[in-house]
C-alpha cells in the first residue's frame, strides 16, 4: 500500500480562501514537531493546529514547539491509540493538521473536571460556536477524555448549545490501548478529565460519514435484566453464559479477563434502534456474577443481538463512510478528510487491513489526498436526531 | 426479524423503564426537565424536544442556545398540528404528549423531514409523557418536603411531632424508590403491585388497600389483584361491579374519588358500610390514558379525613401501578414477538421444515444423548439430481412447488421422532436416532428414494425427480458437524456414481475430497496467475488440404504433477464452479491468438453447458471487440445435449450468438439421440462427427453409411461437416470421397502450442502448403 506524501497545497489541498495541510511526526515522517508543522503549513499562517499524538511522546515539548511556531493559531489536540497521517496508519507518533485561510474561522473552548457534570461540560465545549456565528457553515469538533464518564451526556450538552443546524463530530482520546489515562490538549495545557471543543466556521460545507461494519449474529435476544451498563441476563439466562456459548468463544475467553477483553473487542452487542442496530462495546465480564459490562447503558426489556465483523465488512464500512462524508459536500471536492476510527476496528483489520483502510480513505479524498485522524476510544458524530456517541465505529469529517 | 424496521413494539418497550430510571436519578427538577427533553428526542431520533408547563417552556433542545422559538413551542403544545416549519431547520413532524397533574402542559418532539411518527413512536412518547408527569409530581412532593424540612428545622428543630412528620415523608420517598427499583430492576408485576399496596397501606395508615383491575372480557366488573387488610370474606379475585363504591367510580370516571364520609355517600357499597368502613378514596390505574383498574384505600377510624398531600400520594402510587402494568404488557408482547421470530429463525419459510440451524441444534443434542446412552444415530444427506433443470426450464415458482411436494413425500415416510430439515436449495438432511444397526439407515434411504419414484405433477406436466443420498452414522464418525460433513461427502459420491442412489460414508472419502480441494485451489490459482496454456489442433479443409481452423484446447502444466489432461481438470473446474472463469480465460486467449493469424483461419472454442447463459453473448461480443477479431472467425463448440435443450435461455443465447455472426458447432455429433430434422430449427452452422464413427470407418460398412448419411443431410441443410479423430491417410481419402468438408485428428496434426503451428496459422507464412503430418 502506498499513501501519497503531503501534496502541493495550492493545487489540491486548498479551495480559494481555505487550506488544510497535514504533517506526520515520527515513523517515516518528521523527527520534530516544527518540521511536521512546516510540511503541514508550507510556510502559510495557520489559524488552527490540531495534534493527534501518542501519549508516549513528550507532549509538553511538542506543544511548546508548536506554540512558538504557530503564531496566533489555536493549538489543540488529544492523545491517541494510533494515528492516521500522510505515511499511513502509525503508532507512537503524531499527526499535525493545520487549517488556514480567510475562509475559515476558529473558536476553541475547554471544559475541565467534566466528570462532575458531563452535560455542562458539553455545553461549555460548544460555547465557541457563538463566536463564529457569521459563517454559513459550521461544525463542532469535540476531543474528549472517554474515560471520564458517559460521553453521550457530553454530546447532549453540546447539542443543547449547538442546535440541530451544526453537526457534531470528534472522538475520545486514547492511550495506545492501555485504557488507563487519556489526555486532551489546549495551548500548552495537557489535561485529563477534560473536553476540548473546536468550533470551525467555513464558507463551504462540511460532510459527515458514520459506519460501523458489524453485522448481527443469530437470533435476537431479550435483555431480561440489566442495571445501567451491566447486562445481567439475556433470555432469562446469565448474560455471560449466553455470550460465550452463542459466539462459540475459545476456552481461554471463558476464564481469563485479558483474553475476554480481546475477544469482546470484535464481538460487540447490538441494540435495537429505530435506524438499525446501535453498537455497544462489551468492555469486560464478571466471571463470578456471569454478567457483561458495557461502556454505555443497555436498557432492560430491549432486543439485542451479538455482533461480529470481518475485514471485508469493516473495510466496506470505510468506503461507505467516506462516500457519505464526501457526498454531503453538495458537489464540492473535499480539501481534507479527518477520520475518527475506533481502535476495535483496528483489532479486526490487523496491520495490512488498516493500511488498506487508510488507502481507501485517501482514495475517497480526491484530488486533495489530505487525510488525517486517529484511533479512538469512542466516536462522536451527530447529523440527525440527537444521538451522537458511537462505539466501534468510523466517523469521517469531510472538509470542503 | 430485521433490526432495521421499528415494526414491533419492542423498541418502544425497551425505553420506558430506562426513561423512568434516568429521570428518577436526576438531581433536581431542572435536571429532570433537561433530561426528559434529551431522552425523548433520542428515543424517536427527533432533532427538537421541549417540555412546556403552565404556558412556559421549561426546557428545550434543538436550537442554538437562546435561539429557541418559545412562543411557537407553547403554541404547538396547546394547539396541536402534525407538521410545522421550524425556523432555521425546515419542515418537521410534531408529536405532543400531554402532561397530567400540576398545571398541565406537554412533552413535545419534532423530527425533521416528512416521515410521520409511527404508531409505536406515538405510544412511546405518550408513555414518556406519563412517566415525566409522574416524576415531576414526585419531585414536586420532594421539593415541598425540602421546603417543609427547612422551615420546620428553622422553627422547631426539637418539635417531636414535626420530626415524626418528617420521618413519614422520608418513608414515602423510600417507598417510591423501592417501587422504582423494582420497576427498572426486573421484579415481577406481582412484586411491584404488592410493593405499591404495602407502601400505600404503610404511609396512609389506612385499614384496607386493594388494587383492582377491569376483568378482561367483562368490562362491567373489576377484580382484586392485590390487597392489604381485607378480611377472609374478600379474597384475591373477588369481583366488584364497576360504577359502585369508590373504586368503581374512580374507574368509571377515570379520576380520583374521595369519600370522606363513606356511609353517607350515595355510591357507598352497603357491604362495606356494614363492615365498618368510615372513609375511602380511590385513584384510577391507567393504560394509554384509559382507566383499567383502581387503587383504593379505606379506613374504619371514625373521622379519618384525607389531606391534599395524602390524595397526591395515592395518585403517585396509582401511577406507579399503571406503569408496572404497561411494562408487563409490553414485555409480554415482546416475548410473544420473539417466540415467533425464533420459530421463523429455526424453520425454512418455503417448506416449514426445520432449517440448518435447528438441525445442527438437534444433531448436537442427539450426538450427546447417543454418547451417553451408548446408542447410534444416523444422518442422511439428500440432494435432488435434476432440480436445476426443473428451475431452468419451468421457472422458480415451479421449482418451489416441487420442493414443497418433495418435502411432503419425504416427511410422510419418516417416523415422527425423525428430524427432516431443508438445508437450502434442493438439499435435505434426515436425522434418525436410536438405531439398532447401520443397516437401518440404508432401509430409510431406500424408502426415501422410493417415495420420490412416482412422477410429480407440475405446471400441467409430469416431472421425474431423482435424488442422491449420502449416509453417515456415529459408528464411523463422531460429532454432529463431522456427521453432516461425512454424509455430504457420501452424497457427493452417490452423485458421482450417476445419482438416484444412496452411498454410505467411508473414511477414504475424506482423503479424496481433500485431494480434490487441493486441486481446486491450485486450479483457481493457475487460472488467476495465467499458468494455463492453450494448445491448438489444426482443422483441415478437405477440398484443398489447407488449415482453415484450429481448435483451442486448454492445458495445465502443473509444477509438480506435470501436464494435467483436461479430462482430469475440467470436471474439477465444473464442480468448483470455476468453469465460468476457465471458459472466459480460454475464450479471451484464443481470440487474442487468432487475431494474429491468417485471416482465412478461424478459431474453435469449446463451451461447457453451464457457460451457455444469457450472459454469454455479451461476453463473446466484448472479447471479440477487445481482440479485434471478426465474429465469423470464432466457432463455439457445444455438446449435443446442450444444443438440443428446451431451455429458453440457452436457445436465446445460441440465437443471439448466431445473429452476431459467431459460428456454432455441435461437438461429438451422433452420440446422442437428436434428430437431424430438429437440427434445422436450431441456429447451428457445423456438425463435428464423433470420432467413434471415424475410427470404424475402414472396418464397418455401417459406420461409413452413417457418416455418409450425416454428410448428405448436412449438405441439404447447409451445415458444414467436420470429422474428428482422423488417424490415417485412408480415413482422409474416404471422408473426402463421402463429401465431408473438414477433418481433424492426429494424422493431420496433433494439438500444439500456437508458436509451433506458426507455419500454418501466421500470415507471413501464408503460402499454400499441402499438409500431411504435422506432429
Amino acid at each position: 500500500v502506498t499513501t501519497p506524501s503531503p501534496v502541493v497545497l495550492e493545487d489540491v489541498g486548498a479551495a480559494g480562501d481555505r487550506w488544510v495541510g497535514v504533517g506526520h511526526l515520527g515513523r517515516g515522517g518528521c523527527d520534530s514537531a516544527t518540521g511536521a508543522l512546516r510540511i503541514a503549513t508550507e510556510g502559510r499562517v495557520p489559524s488552527l493546529v490540531l495534534l493527534f499524538a501518542s501519549a508516549t511522546l513528550d507532549i509538553g515539548g511538542v506543544l511548546a514547539e508548536l506554540g512558538s511556531a504557530s503564531c496566533d493559531a489555536s493549538v489543540v489536540g488529544c492523545t491517541t491509540a494510533g494515528e492516521i497521517g500522510p505515511t499511513g496508519p502509525g503508532e507512537h507518533g503524531g499527526v499535525i493538521v493545520a487549517f488556514g485561510g480567510a475562509g475559515f474561522s476558529i473558536a476553541t473552548s475547554v471544559a475541565t473536571d467534566v466528570s462532575d457534570g458531563l452535560r455542562n461540560a458539553g455545553c461549555a465545549a460548544a460555547s465557541g460556536l457563538a463566536r463564529i456565528a457569521d459563517r454559513p457553515h459550521r461544525v463542532l469538533l469535540l476531543l474528549t477524555d472517554g474515560l471520564a464518564g458517559d460521553q453521550q451526556e457530553i454530546v447532549r450538552g453540546a447539542y443543547s448549545v449547538a442546535g440541530a443546524t451544526v453537526p457534531l463530530v470528534g472522538g475520545c482520546a486514547g492511550d495506545d490501548g492501555r485504557m488507563q489515562q487519556t489526555f486532551v490538549f489546549a495551548g500548552e495545557q495537557v489535561m485529563s478529565n477534560a473536553v476540548v471543543g473546536i468550533a470551525i466556521g467555513s464558507n463551504a460545507p462540511f460532510g459527515l460519514g458514520v459506519r460501523h461494519g458489524w453485522r448481527t449474529v443469530g437470533e435476537p435476544m431479550l435483555v431480561t435484566a440489566s442495571a445501567g451498563t451491566e447486562v445481567l441476563a439475556l433470555d432469562d439466562e446469565p448474560a455471560l453464559d449466553v455470550y460465550l456459548r452463542r459466539l462459540g468463544a475459545p476456552a481461554a475467553v471463558h476464564s481469563d479477563s485479558a483474553a475476554f477483553t480481546e475477544f469482546a473487542m470484535t464481538h460487540p452487542l447490538g441494540l435495537n434502534r429505530r435506524s438499525g442496530e446501535e453498537v455497544r462495546f462489551v468492555a469486560g465480564a464478571d466471571f463470578a456474577t456471569r454478567s457483561l459490562h458495557c461502556i454505555a447503558q443497555v436498557p432492560q426489556g430491549g432486543r439485542a443481538w451479538f455482533m461480529e465483523g470481518d475485514s471485508e465488512s469493516v473495510l466496506a464500512a470505510t468506503t461507505d463512510a467516506c462516500d457519505e462524508a464526501v457526498g454531503a459536500l453538495a458537489g464540492h471536492n473535499p480539501i481534507a478528510l479527518v477520520a475518527f476510527d475506533c481502535i476495535a476496528r483496528r483489532g479486526v483489520l490487523g496491520q495490512a487491513g488498516i493500511e488498506q483502510e487508510v488507502a481507501s480513505i485517501y482514495n475517497a479524498c480526491r484530488p486533495a489526498s489530505t487525510v488525517a485522524g486517529f484511533y479512538t476510544y469512542g466516536e462522536i458524530a451527530r447529523t440527525r436526531g440527537t444521538g451522537g456517541f458511537h462505539n466501534q465505529t468510523l466517523v469521517v469529517l469531510a472538509v470542503a | 426479524m430485521s433490526g432495521d424496521e421499528p415494526s414491533s413494539s419492542s423498541w418502544t418497550a425497551d425505553q420506558l423503564t430506562g426513561f423512568l430510571a434516568a429521570l428518577s436519578t436526576a438531581d433536581d427538577q431542572h435536571a429532570v426537565l433537561l433530561r426528559a427533553a434529551d431522552l425523548v428526542a433520542e428515543a424517536v431520533e427527533a432533532e427538537v424536544a421541549a417540555v412546556v408547563e403552565a404556558g412556559a417552556v421549561s426546557s428545550v433542545i434543538g436550537f442554538a442556545a437562546g435561539k429557541a422559538p418559545e412562543a411557537l413551542m407553547i403554541e404547538l403544545v396547546s394547539r396541536h398540528r402534525p407538521e410545522v416549519e421550524l425556523p432555521g431547520l425546515g419542515a418537521a413532524q410534531v408529536l405532543v404528549a400531554p402532561l397530567t397533574g400540576g398545571a398541565g402542559g406537554g412533552l413535545l418532539v419534532a423530527r425533521l423531514g416528512a416521515a410521520p411518527f409511527t404508531h409505536e413512536e406515538r405510544n412511546l412518547v405518550r408513555g414518556m409523557g406519563r412517566v415525566l408527569s409522574l416524576t415531576l409530581r414526585v419531585s414536586r412532593t420532594l421539593e415541598t418536603e425540602r421546603a417543609t424540612r427547612q422551615e420546620s428545622e428553622r422553627r422547631a428543630s426539637d418539635n417531636a411531632a414535626l420530626l415524626h412528620q418528617l420521618q413519614e415523608r422520608q418513608a414515602l420517598l423510600d417507598r417510591l424508590a423501592r417501587i422504582q427499583r423494582g420497576l427498572t430492576g426486573g421484579a415481577t408485576l406481582a412484586e411491584v403491585l404488592e410493593a405499591v399496596v404495602a407502601g400505600a397501606a404503610d404511609l396512609l395508615e389506612v385499614d384496607v388497600v386493594t388494587l383492582r383491575q377491569v376483568v378482561t372480557g367483562d368490562p362491567d366488573y373489576a377484580e382484586i389483584m392485590c390487597a392489604f387488610g381485607l378480611d377472609e370474606g374478600s379474597p384475591i379475585g373477588t369481583r366488584v361491579r364497576i360504577g359502585t363504591g369508590a373504586s368503581g367510580r374512580a374507574i368509571a370516571q377515570n379520576r380520583l374519588v374521595v369519600m370522606q364520609d363513606y356511609a353517607d355517600d350515595r355510591d357507598a357499597y352497603a357491604g362495606h358500610v356494614r363492615s365498618g368502613i368510615k372513609s375511602a378514596m380511590a385513584a384510577p390505574v391507567r393504560e394509554n390514558g384509559q382507566a383499567v383498574g383502581s387503587l383504593v384505600v379505606a379506613s374504619g377510624t371514625p373521622g379519618r379525613q384525607y389531606t391534599d398531600l395524602e390524595q397526591e400520594t395515592l395518585l403517585v402510587f396509582a401511577d406507579h401501578a399503571s406503569l408496572a402494568i404497561a411494562e408487563a404488557r409490553s414485555a409480554e408482547a415482546l416475548r410473544h414477538a420473539l417466540a415467533e421470530a425464533r420459530h421463523d429463525a429455526m424453520h425454512d419459510a418455503l417448506t416449514g421444515l426445520p432449517n440448518r440451524a435447528l438441525l445442527k441444534d438437534r444433531l448436537t443434542r442427539a450426538v450427546k444423548r447417543a454418547t451417553r446412552l451408548n446408542g447410534m444415530i444416523g444422518l442422511l444427506f439428500l440432494d435432488l439430481d435434476d432440480f436445476k433443470h426443473v428451475n431452468d426450464s419451468l421457472g422458480h415458482d415451479a421449482g418451489d412447488k416441487l420442493l414443497n411436494s418433495v418435502a411432503k413425500r419425504l416427511r410422510s415416510c419418516l417416523r415422527d421422532e425423525d428430524t427432516i430439515a431443508r438445508l437450502g436449495g434442493d438439499e435435505f438432511a434426515i436425522l434418525v436416532e436410536d438405531l439398532d444397526s447401520t443397516k437401518e439407515t440404508g432401509q430409510v434411504a431406500a424408502r426415501l428414494l422410493d417415495a420420490l419414484r412416482a412422477p410429480f405433477a407440475l405446471s400441467g406436466r409430469q416431472v421425474d425427480v431423482h435424488a442422491s443420498i449420502g449416509i453417515a452414522t456415529t459408528d464411523e464418525t463422531t460429532g454432529g458437524a463431522s456427521l453432516l460433513r461425512s454424509a455430504d461427502l457420501a452424497m457427493y459420491e452417490a452423485k458421482r456414481l450417476g445419482g438416484g442412489r444412496w452411498v454410505r460414508f467411508e473414511p477414504d472419502m475424506h482423503n479424496k475430497s481433500l485431494q480434490r480441494l487441493d486441486l481446486e485451489q491450485e486450479l483457481r490459482r493457475a487460472i488467476d496467475t495465467d499458468q494455463l496454456q492453450l494448445h491448438y489442433q489444426p482443422i483441415i479443409d478437405l477440398t484443398n488440404g489447407r488449415v482453415c481452423a484450429a481448435e483451442a484446447l486448454a492445458r495445465w502444466p502443473h509444477p509438480d504433477r506435470g501436464m494435467i489432461p483436461p479430462a482430469e481438470f475440467i470436471p474439477v473446474a465444473e464442480e468448483a464452479r470455476l468453469i465460468g472463469a476457465l471458459g472466459e480465460w480460454v475464450l479471451r486467449r484464443a481470440c487474442a491468438d487468432a487475431a494474429t493469424w491468417r485471416p482465412d483461419v478461424s478459431v474453435t472454442v469449446n463451451v461447457s453447458p453451464s457457460q451457455v447463459t444469457s450472459d454469454l453473448p455479451r461476453l463473446v461480443v466484448g472479447v471479440l471487440g477487445e481482440a479485434q477479431l471478426g465474429p465469423d472467425r470464432l466457432t463455439l463448440e457445444l455438446t449435443e445435449a446442450t444444443a438440443m435443450t428446451d431451455a429458453p435461455a440457452t436457445l436465446a443465447a445460441m440465437q443471439q450468438l448466431h445473429d452476431v455472426g459467431v459460428r456454432i458447432a455441435i461437438d461429438d455429433f451422433g452420440t446422442g439421440y437428436s434428430s437431424l430434422a430438429r437440427l434445422q430449427s436450431l441456429p447451428v452452422d457445423m456438425l463435428k462427427i464423433d470420432r467413434s464413427f471415424i475410427a470404424t470407418l475402414d472396418q464397418h460398412v455401417n459406420a461409413s453409411a452413417i457418416v455418409s448419411a450425416i454428410v448428405a443431410l448436412s449438405r441439404g441443410t447447409g451445415l458444414v461437416t467436420i470429422a474428428e479423430g482422423v488417424e490415417s491417410a485412408r480415413q482422409v481419402e474416404t471422408l473426402a470421397s463421402l463429401g465431408c468438408d473438414r477433418a481433424q485428428g492426429f494424422h493431420l496434426g496433433r494439438p500444439a502450442p500456437a508458436q509451433d503451428l506458426a507455419n500454418h496459422l501466421l500470415p507471413t507464412q501464408a503460402h499454400a502448403r499441402r499438409l500431411t503430418t504435422v506432429s
